[in-house]
């Protein structure tokens, strides 16, 4: 059974490039392109990991995460934030607070990509 | 006590026996009884007027005890009498032996035995006699009462008792010129006669001898009585010697004359004999009553006035006086004793107003010495004046102050210390205190006595006789000199002020002026500050506007680069399908190019937060040893690929407190400089990290091409290259030296390199180790 990640993020290239990167490498992969698409999707369905891009016009990745930590219903989704801004150590882990598992910064190498997602399906 | 009693019971004793020896001679005179006239039948008579002088000298002795003894007034006023009669007896006698003159008395009494025969017949002897004047002046001199009345009774008495002595020794050896008996000028001293003599004399030492005798000091005058009793005793007793002598010459002319028989003249002679005695008796008598009548009618209340005055004067006014008579003296007594009532009332009144007084005058003596003690104690300066300005007295302070003494200036004039220019003023108000009787305040210049002047406030007050009248002047003078000297200060003061005040009024004006234009300069500013505000306000808009557009833009280029570097990836990883060698190259070119852009992005970012200090360190404790294990892990390929050794020489498991990914940074920027320079092939990396001097050292030292010493200051510069043409081959922005020092210098370290053209450079960064708890 192939995991499923769900990765979230405004900019469709990188979706389709994240898509290509995790089927590639054995994982089945679901893309949503903006904060209130992914809400949806996170409500009616269970992924293994999300992938959330935090700089999202609207719906940000921030907001996401406050959203589903407040709902027992949605907590089942365990979310890896996805960024390009570079967050210092101390405001990773207040997202961890917040409910996020890891965080990656963009631009992002595959190895490294397959090396977190690893690390955090690995411990569940 | 005994002694004394015994001592006046013998001189009573004693005079008792004289009395009754004289008595009985006397009665056996009368009646002619021979044995009681001598002791026995043909011995020597004692004379009749022996026997009356013994009675009478044993009464003397009795009373003179008895005043010696007690004092008493009745023994004074008694004892006159016998010694009267015993001195006009024996006085008589003895001066009609002494010129041989017959008088009679001596005939009175013949009955001479006629175994004794004398040439004097009647007469006694000369002893005797004496002995009787003796006794007369003893008693005198007891009521004299003299100083030496001790010695003059003891050599009296001393000497009766010798006369006597003589005349018992005389009979015991038989020679008769002892006992008197001296052929046609003495008759004998009987026996009898000298022991009366031994006895009496031996009385009247006895009394001088009495150690108890109260010397009465007022008493020293014979009284008035005693005066009374010798008057008439000096006038009655000669007329009756001289009654008695006439009566014994006519008689005896008689019998001459053949007129009076044998008989009648023994019967007149009995006649006169009778007649004497009986007169002699009645003036004894007579005195006697006379005596005692005085005695209680006036010298008894005189001497009781004389003893209540005695105390009176001595202060006693409650000594009262009784007299009982109604004559003159009675009326004297009570009115004295009014007067005494009178003097005590007065005298009481004395002592209560004398006590008054004396309150009074303590009462002023303190009033006068408290007026004292504020005259002569005060610091201001007093003076006394009389009418016409004349000082009569002063206190010191006025003297001193003055520079004179005070007996320098009392009786000199005020205006004598006046100063010359306040004459006029002095006088003015010399005027007005005459007039008015007071002045206050007036300012006075004095005069010192050395000629210095100071000024001073006078003010005087008046003082008056008890009938009103103005006498003079208490005068306060206070010297002003330091209020005067301050007053100068003042008004100078005050001129000068005045004319700093239109200098003032000068310079505010001008100030104005200034003050307006700087209102108006103020103005400007103002308005310039506003504007300059409003330009900062935009300033930091455009400055958050900045940092909007800093991370926006890090962003914005970074997110481009994902799909990039992500599809170029996948392409060389063959994930999307097989490329030629060809394409692959060119694949690889995209790539590179695309990780150094994005390199240059994340240097621009992380240079432009250093130097507007806003980069973020987060601090924790990490061993130098990782830190450089982590950098030589990331730089592991590359080192290989290019066929450089890459070491660590030695790392120290020290911790250090700091941001390891920003320390990573700096690692990794220096190692990647020194694979940049090192030869390929034999190049060799060396990275070290050592503790010193309270710091962590870490160095990396290369055998790359070195770096010219000119170069070194430039070296960590943002942009710089060291060779331009380099820049093409070795790749970089020339940021990674300056984001590494403001990294160090962020920690408190020091950057600095050492570098030898052609033999490499070693690149060292120091990071202080903080001293922990």
């Amino acid at each position: 059974m192939k995991r499923r990640i769900f990765v979230v993020d405004d900019n469709r290239d990188i979706t389709d490039l994240m898509k290509l990167m995790l089927e590639s490498s054995g994982y089945s992969c679901v893309t949503a392109n903006s904060g209130s698409d992914a809400l949806k999707l996170m409500r009616s369905n269970t992924f293994d990991l999300v992938l959330l891009d935090l700089a999202m016009p609207e719906v940000t990745g921030a907001d996401i995460l406050d959203m589903v930590k407040d709902s027992a219903a949605d907590n089942r989704n365990r979310i890896v934030l996805f960024t390009a801004s570079s967050l210092t150590e101390s405001e990773i882990e207040k997202f961890k607070k917040r409910g996020a598992l890891d965080c990656i910064r963009k631009p992002i190498t595959k190895a490294k990509l397959l090396e977190t997602l690893s690390k955090c399906l690995g411990s569940n | 006590m005994n002694n004394k009693q015994a001592g006046d019971n013998l001189i009573k004793i004693l005079s008792i026996i004289v009395i009754a020896v004289g008595a009985v001679v006397t009665i056996g005179w009368i009646y002619d009884i021979d044995i009681l006239k001598q002791i026995s039948p043909g011995w020597v008579t004692m004379k009749l007027s022996t026997a009356l002088s013994f009675l009478s000298s044993g009464f003397i002795l009795y009373l003179m005890n008895d005043l010696r003894k007690r004092n008493s007034e009745l023994a004074r006023l008694l004892l006159p009498s016998p010694t009267m009669f015993v001195l006009f007896f024996m006085g008589i006698l003895l001066v009609s032996s002494l010129i041989d003159i017959r008088t009679g008395i001596e005939d009175l009494f013949i009955r001479e035995n006629e175994a004794v025969q004398s040439v004097t017949p009647g007469r006694p002897s000369i002893g005797t006699m004496l002995s009787f004047i003796l006794i007369v002046i003893a008693s005198l001199a007891s009521l004299r009462n003299a100083a030496t009345l001790n010695k003059q009774l003891s050599v009296i008495g001393l000497t009766i008792v010798v006369i006597g002595v003589l005349a018992i020794v005389g009979y015991t050896v038989n020679l008769p010129m002892l006992y008197y008996a001296v052929e046609g000028w003495s008759t004998a001293m009987a026996l009898h006669t000298a022991f009366m003599f031994v006895l009496l004399g031996a009385g009247i030492t006895s009394l001088a001898r009495s150690k108890d005798i109260e010397e009465i000091a007022h008493v020293k005058h014979i009284t008035i009585r005693s005066k009374l009793v010798i008057i008439i005793l000096t006038s009655i007793l000669p007329l009756a010697v001289l009654t008695g002598a006439l009566n014994y010459a006519y008689v005896e002319q008689q019998i001459t004359q053949g007129l009076a028989t044998e008989g009648a003249e023994t019967s007149s002679i009995d006649h006169i004999k009778y007649m004497t005695i009986t007169s002699i008796v009645t003036v004894v008598t007579l005195t006697t009553l006379l005596s005692l009548f005085f005695a209680k009618s006036i010298s008894i209340p005189i001497l009781k006035l004389r003893d209540t005055s005695n105390e009176i004067a001595k202060g006693n006014l409650d000594a009262h006086m009784q007299v009982a008579t109604n004559d003159e003296i009675g009326q004297l007594a009570t009115q004295f004793d009014m007067m005494r009532q009178n003097i005590k009332r007065s005298n009481e009144i004395l002592v209560a107003r004398t006590m008054a007084l004396e309150k009074a005058n303590q009462l002023h003596s303190a009033a006068e010495q408290k007026f004292r003690n504020l005259y002569e104690g005060s610091a201001d300066l007093y003076r006394t004046i009389n009418v016409d300005g004349i000082i009569l007295d002063c206190n010191t302070s006025y003297a001193e102050h003055l520079g004179y003494s005070k007996q320098e200036l009392i009786g000199t004039s005020i205006f004598d210390t006046t100063a010359k220019e306040s004459l006029d003023a002095m006088q003015e108000s010399f005027e007005t205190w005459k007039r008015t009787g007071h002045v206050t305040n007036r300012e006075i210049w004095l005069k010192r006595k050395d000629g210095t002047t100071f000024p001073a406030l006078i003010s005087a007050t008046s003082l008056f006789d008890e009938h009103g009248k103005l006498v003079g002047s208490n005068t306060v003078i206070k010297d002003i000199s330091e209020i005067y000297s301050i007053r100068k200060e003042l008004e100078n003061a005050n001129r000068e002020l005045k004319h700093n005040e239109q200098e003032l009024k000068e310079l505010l004006r001008s100030f104005e002026l200034q003050n307006m234009s700087l209102d108006k300069a103020n103005l400007e500013l103002k308005r310039k500050e506003e504007e300059l505000e409003k330009a900062n306000e935009e300033l930091m808009k455009i400055d958050k506007l900045k940092d909007e557009f800093t991370s926006m833009v890090a962003h914005e280029l970074k997110t481009p680069l994902v799909p990039i570097r992500g599809y170029c990836e996948l392409f060389l990883d063959g994930t999307i399908g097989h490329l030629s060698a060809q394409e692959k190259e060119k694949i690889q070119i995209i790539y590179n190019n695309a990780l150094r852009l994005s390199e240059l992005i994340s240097d621009f970012l992380d240079i432009q937060q250093l130097e507007l200090g806003r980069m973020k360190f987060e601090k924790c404790e990490t061993s130098a040893r990782d830190l450089i294990d982590n950098c030589i892990k990331g730089f592991k390929c590359i080192a290989e690929e290019k066929h450089i050794k890459l070491q660590v020489v030695s790392g120290s498991d020290l911790k250090l407190n700091c941001d390891p990914n920003r320390l990573l940074q700096v690692l990794n920027n220096l190692v990647s400089n020194a694979i940049k320079f090192a030869p390929e092939k034999e190049g060799k990396i060396e990275v070290c990290a050592r503790r010193q001097n309270g710091s962590m050292l870490f160095s990396i030292k290369d055998n790359g091409i070195g770096i010219p010493k000119e170069k070194k200051q430039n070296l960590f510069r943002k942009f710089y290259q060291i060779d331009s043409s380099l820049s093409r081959k070795a790749s970089g922005a020339g940021l990674g030296l300056a984001i590494s020092k403001e990294i160090v210098e962020a920690h408190k370290g020091k950057i600095w390199v050492e570098s030898e053209e052609g033999k490499g450079s070693t690149f060292y960064f120091s990071i202080p180790v903080e001293v922990r708890n």
